[in-house]
């Protein structure tokens, strides 16, 4: 018996290991709750350690980008302070309409919709590999985190927390392949679904062929799935391309930011399954 | 004193590869340095060395993960054990035969990671390798090649701190 394993030692080996990863694959996808124990006390472990050297890499670059690098600074400044001008009275005229905006909504007596509340928060580290699209957040339960809430920086959405422990959490982006959004075009109202690539270009599934979007169209979410709350911009439309007698377009999006070099984050602490806050009479 | 050291630069390369080497990352790409790890445990400690020593980073890299538990432990585990047997019985040390390793270890990780993904999981990865992937293989590779012999250098340190012989380790000196 002993000589009979000893010859077959290796075949063992993999065997057994083939096993072992296979069935914690399949609880990993099933999500199971051990599993979610496992990453949390990894992530828990690791995110002192990573807090530490991100401020301090942050700082040295810092350091460069502050007080060294600093050619075209003035013309960068000028044509800076012409955009300031300009957003200065579109803020002007954007605050008027929301002042009347308010006004109907006490008439109408509309919820306050857009109190949503807020959480900013800094990354702190990505994904061991490149395959997964996973970004670690320095803000966790304690600062009223939980799963499923959206991430969205000024610009759009990023994606969803996906795992949470007491000071840091993972946020799975919308360019991974485990990722989809239901979405709409802003212009069009024509619905799509927004999959990830883990590319930094995310791809259009089941975009109505002969509908009227161009190239260039934003894109926003729909509300629907209980995740992201309506009129989240995600991105613009690009490639969009008639494929023989499908049903479909083929398209393409290009998110608003690049999704690969974002700093600081904005968690929105309310799914929207949620009720919204109440309004104080 | 060994493990203490180890597990100080395990935990080192993990925290590099979360954090430090996305500011330094190529076209948002960066280095699998687990795969060097990986490859370093089967020519240090032989098969059985290199599937334990692969299967632990393997498996820490996977909680790290997400939704990704076995996939890194499976790769980087049958990386140690086939570096590890292939070291025990054929390799002798040139740069064609580290070369080779190296493209082999990370060939193995890219097909593991596309058969258990597209086999199991249901996302739809596109049937040839993309551009992010083959980028990454080649970021892999260059990683590897670079950091072999600094895992070595960190082992040779150790055996001669504690006046220790060379642990069957192929030529150590030659991988530098």
């Amino acid at each position: 018996m002993g000589g009979f394993l000893r010859k077959r030692q290796n075949l063992i080996i993999i065997c057994v290991l083939l096993a072992l990863s296979l069935f914690l694959y399949a609880e990993s996808l099933s999500r199971r709750s051990s599993i979610n124990m496992l990453e949390r006390v990894s992530l828990a472990i690791l995110s002192p350690f990573q807090n530490f050297t991100a401020w301090t890499v942050e700082g040295v670059f810092s350091v460069w980008s502050d007080y060294v690098s600093l050619v075209n600074v003035r013309q960068e400044n000028r044509r800076l302070k012409t955009v300031v001008d300009r957003l200065v009275f579109e803020n002007t005229l954007l605050t008027e309409r929301i002042k009347s905006y308010e006004r109907l909504d006490k008439l109408l007596d509309f919820p306050d919709a857009d109190k949503i509340p807020f959480e900013v928060a800094r990354i702190i580290g990505k994904d061991t590999s490149s395959r997964v699209r996973l970004l670690i957040i320095n803000k966790g339960s304690r600062h009223g985190l939980s799963v499923n809430m959206p991430v969205i920086t000024y610009r759009g959405l990023v994606g969803r927390i996906v795992l949470v422990s007491g000071s840091a959490s993972k946020v799975l982006m919308i360019n991974d392949v485990r990722s989809a959004v239901d979405g709409i075009v802003q212009e069009t109202r024509d619905s799509l679904v927004v999959v990830g690539a883990n590319s930094p270009i995310l791809e259009i599934k089941y975009l109505a062929a002969g509908s009227d979007t161009r190239e260039g169209d934003r894109v926003v979410s729909s509300g629907l799935g209980g995740v992201y709350p309506k009129g989240l911009v995600i991105g613009v439309l690009t490639d969009i391309k008639k494929v023989g007698d499908s049903l479909f377009y083929s398209a393409s999006l290009k998110p608003m930011q690049d999704l690969d070099n974002i700093e600081e984050v904005v968690v929105l602490l309310k799914r929207p399954a949620e009720p919204f806050p109440e309004k104080k009479q | 004193m060994r493990t203490v050291i180890y597990s100080i630069v395990v935990l080192f390369c993990f925290i590099a590869q979360m954090t430090a080497f996305h500011f330094f990352s190529l076209l948002n790409i960066s280095p699998d340095i687990i795969i060097a790890l990986a490859l370093h445990g089967g020519l240090r400690w032989g098969k059985m060395g290199g599937v334990q020593f692969g299967c632990v980073t393997g498996f820490i890299q996977d909680t790290l993960s997400y939704g990704s538990m076995g996939v890194n432990m499976l790769s980087k585990s049958l990386i140690g054990f086939i570096v590890g047997a292939l070291r025990e019985k054929y390799i002798n040390d040139s740069v064609t035969s580290r070369i080779m390793l190296v493209t082999g270890a990370v060939a193995l990780d890219l097909f593991v990671y596309r058969v258990m993904t597209v086999a199991f999981s249901g996302y739809g990865l596109p049937p040839a390798l993309g551009s992010g992937e083959i980028s990454q293989a080649a970021l892999n590779m260059a990683a590897a090649m670079a950091l072999i012999p600094v895992f070595t250098a960190i082992d040779e340190r150790i055996d001669r701190t504690r006046g220790e012989k060379d642990g069957g380790y192929m030529t150590i000196s030659s991988w530098k």
